[in-house]
């Protein structure tokens, strides 16, 4: 036997009775189509998984499969320790799924949504109007407890459709694109929530498309790419990885001099918007300590970040094309030389 | 590699371990949602106004065209009806008319809601989310029906006023009427049931309407249809022998025409004998070829008409079935749902139950109330129907979905 093969599978260290949700060696075809080849993800309780990957890459499928609508062709999932295809509805007791299609009952007010849905899952009908009237003033909704959903802006319906997935306290939420067409006030309260249901011990599941909203939020990403997890890391653990530094300063010309002077290699950032260098570093040790040399060498810096998120940077790495090289093109002509681009 | 995290304990009280949802619950809130809905939308009640007026119409024309036949029944100068007793009255023809087409439209009506019920809910992204719940196929396919057919109840009761506009003419048989509004009630579940089961079973909307309006075509023609091609087709071979006179009569026959052409003056107030009629059951057998129609009267019986002429069709006098049981064929004695069932039942029997005499013996054939009654068949049809189609649908309803025709979303 040879050795398992790094980050593609942490189910042997999710315990079945740890809780949350493990899909392991998840697979799906349809027709000659296959979506999902050999997929592995674990969402542990307590904590935000990112699901992060191109379109195509069978996330939405994915999610499909482990909210129990669809079968998989071969593979194990299990909810809080139980077996999805021995007991689907026990695990269905415990999911809670939000597609990325926005499903409203145009008609029916906001209330009757949410208590019907909670009626659906086995709650009497006094318990479901109550817990109706809680979630709403959780996703902050209750003016429109008794208006119909047809009324609701597209925030506000996503913001009922997190409720709807919460309505019977399900112990792992599976959401699909949550934050697709919010605005900037609506993500962030929806970061908020999210941080705060994780808090309270839930597994959160989140397929995303934006890479730069992953560091605010998760605590760890499953990158997938054609079908198959590609990488599962932790947010610390990205953290810790070589990342690219933007590097800003009132002076580029001494930023530039005092870089060659300690023998970084730089190049000049791609966004010409602003001038800036971009340093390859490969821990945040290393960061701190060049920091600490500009500074001493009295170079102005205004601003020295990582210049993706962390998780960002491992999508870049695996998933997305390939990095430059740090070798550049030729950096654009300063007012003292006179290359001529190749 | 990251270590595990150790797992948080929640602070608030944890699901129960086996949460059920019990089927009556999941039926009614699934039932409440599509309901709720329905009466939600303008354009139900627009269809509701529609239909009133529609069937008010219809029911005052066709009471119009049927008191002016029946006035050539009626004795001008008495005002006596002139029809034999027992027949039934201009009003039963006019309700029987008009219920005749709250059926015939009120079946194009009915199946559209159903069957739009659940792939509209597909297309529209909510059947994803229901399905994500405890709540099971069967539940499912409950509650949109219950939904779509008290839908449905609601025009039969918007056309009431109008049914009862043919009281004011009296001769209302009330047994048979309230009869034949519990028959149409029920068809109008079957057919709701059909298109609940097509509407689980595909993806578009679109395709699901047609696919109902299909079977609700092939059930109130296409049986007619395919009747009249089996009339044409499948024979059988019917033995009868020819009445013919008795020796005796054939004498008398013989003798009195002798003295009529010998001596026609003196014999011109000679009355015929009646012996000379008397006939007797011959022993030749001729064989000709008639329609089999009890071999294929039960594809007739699944028309939704015909279940409702024969179920519910009031029962006639014992005085107007002579021995021969030959059909009145849209005989104003018998009404037009009492004719229908007349021909169904003889149908039913064959052309060989209709042969009066067979090698020397008088055959009487079987009257009307002996006859066994061909709605069962016909509702037994539609119903292995309907479950034939609402299997085929729930198989789609399932969760997890193993194999999806091609193009379908899941979610």
């Amino acid at each position: 036997m040879g050795p398992a093969p790094p980050d593609r599978s942490l189910a042997h260290m999710i315990t079945p009775s740890s809780g949350g949700i493990v899909g392991h060696g998840l697979r799906r075809s349809f027709g000659d189509v296959q979506a999902v080849r050999n997929m592995e993800v674990s969402a542990p309780a307590g904590q935000v998984t990112a699901l992060v990957g191109p379109n195509g890459s069978g996330k939405t499928t994915l999610l499909l499969m482990l909210a129990t609508l669809l079968k998989p062709d071969a593979g194990t999932i299990t909810v809080d320790g139980i077996d999805l295809a021995a007991d689907p509805r026990g695990a269905r007791s415990r999911l809670g799924w939000m597609p990325d299609t926005l499903g409203v009952w145009e008609s029916l007010t906001t209330t009757e949504i949410l208590s019907s849905v909670g009626r659906l899952y086995g709650l009497g009908k006094a318990e479901s109007l109550t817990r109706a009237a809680q979630l709403l003033e959780l996703v902050r909704l209750p003016e429109f407890a008794q208006r119909p959903a047809r009324v609701l802006s597209r925030g506000q319906q996503q913001r009922l459709s997190l409720a709807r997935a919460l309505v019977h306290d399900p112990s792992v939420l599976l959401l699909d694109e949550p934050a697709s067409g919010l605005d900037p006030d609506s993500r962030l309260e929806l970061r908020d929530i999210l941080r705060g249901l994780a808090r309270e011990g839930r597994a959160i599941l989140v397929s995303s498309h934006d890479l730069g909203e992953l560091d605010e939020f998760s605590d760890r990403a499953v990158f997938v790419a054609a079908g198959e997890t590609v990488q599962t890391q932790s947010l610390l653990e990205a953290d810790a990885q070589e990342r690219a530094y933007s590097i800003r300063s009132l002076d580029p010309a001494a930023l530039e001099s005092a870089l060659d002077r300690h023998g970084v290699p730089h190049e000049a950032a791609r966004d010409d918007r602003r001038a800036a260098s971009t340093v390859h570093l490969a821990s945040e040790a290393a960061a701190a300590q060049l920091l600490a040399l500009l500074v001493g060498d009295g170079v102005p810096v205004v601003g020295f970040a990582p210049s993706a998120g962390a998780l960002e940077e491992t999508y870049r790495r695996t998933v997305g094309r390939l990095a430059s090289p740090p070798t550049s093109p030729p950096a654009p002509p300063a007012a003292h030389t006179q290359e001529v681009a190749p | 590699m990251s270590t595990p995290t150790q797992t948080p304990t929640r602070p608030h009280a944890p699901t129960p371990s086996a949460p059920r949802l019990g089927h009556l619950d999941g039926v009614g809130t699934i039932f409440s949602l599509e309901l709720r809905q329905r009466l939600r939308s303008r354009g139900w009640y627009v269809m509701l106004g529609l239909w009133f007026v529609v069937v008010l119409g219809v029911t005052l024309a066709v009471g119009a065209a049927v008191r002016s036949s029946y006035t050539s029944s009626v004795d001008p100068e008495t005002g006596l009806s002139l029809m034999p007793p027992g027949s039934v009255g201009a009003g039963q023809i006019q309700f029987e008319l008009a219920i005749a087409f709250v059926l015939g439209f009120g079946s194009l009506i009915a199946p559209v809601f159903a069957a739009n019920a659940i792939s509209g809910d597909r297309a529209g992204g909510t059947l994803a989310i229901v399905q994500a719940t405890l709540v099971t196929p069967g539940q499912i396919l409950w509650g949109k029906w219950l939904a779509a057919w008290v839908a449905s109840l609601a025009f039969l009761v918007a056309a009431l006023p109008s049914l009862a506009v043919a009281a004011f003419s009296g001769e209302l048989r009330w047994g048979s009427c309230l009869l034949m509004l519990l028959v149409v009630a029920v068809e109008l579940g079957v057919l709701c049931a059909i298109g609940v089961g097509i509407s689980a079973g595909t993806s578009r909307p679109l395709f699901s309407i047609l696919a109902t309006y299909l079977v609700v075509a092939a059930l109130g023609l296409g049986t007619l249809i395919v009747t009249g091609v089996a009339a044409m087709t499948v024979h059988e071979n019917v033995r009868s022998s020819q009445m013919e006179p008795t020796p005796e009569a054939s004498k008398a026959m013989l003798e009195w025409d002798e003295k009529m052409s010998a001596d026609p003056e003196k014999y011109a107030d000679l009355p015929y004998p009646p012996e000379a009629d008397d006939v007797r059951c011959g022993t030749e057998v001729t064989e000709w070829e008639a329609p089999a129609t009890e071999r294929f009267t039960w594809l007739l019986a699944a028309n939704p008409f015909v279940v409702l002429a024969d179920a519910a069709a009031p029962p006639l006098d014992p005085v107007l079935q002579d021995g021969s049981g030959y059909a009145y064929f849209a005989s104003p004695q018998a009404g037009i749902l009492g004719s229908v069932r007349m021909g169904v039942r003889q149908m039913q029997a064959g052309p060989q139950s209709q042969v009066t005499c067979l090698e020397g013996k008088v055959l009487t054939p079987p009257k009307l109330s002996e006859q066994a009654p061909v709605w069962p068949v016909g509702l037994g049809v539609q119903l292995l129907l309907t479950a034939a189609i609402v299997g085929w649908g729930r198989r789609r309803l399932v969760t997890p979905a193993g194999h999806l025709a091609s193009g379908t979303r899941v979610a």
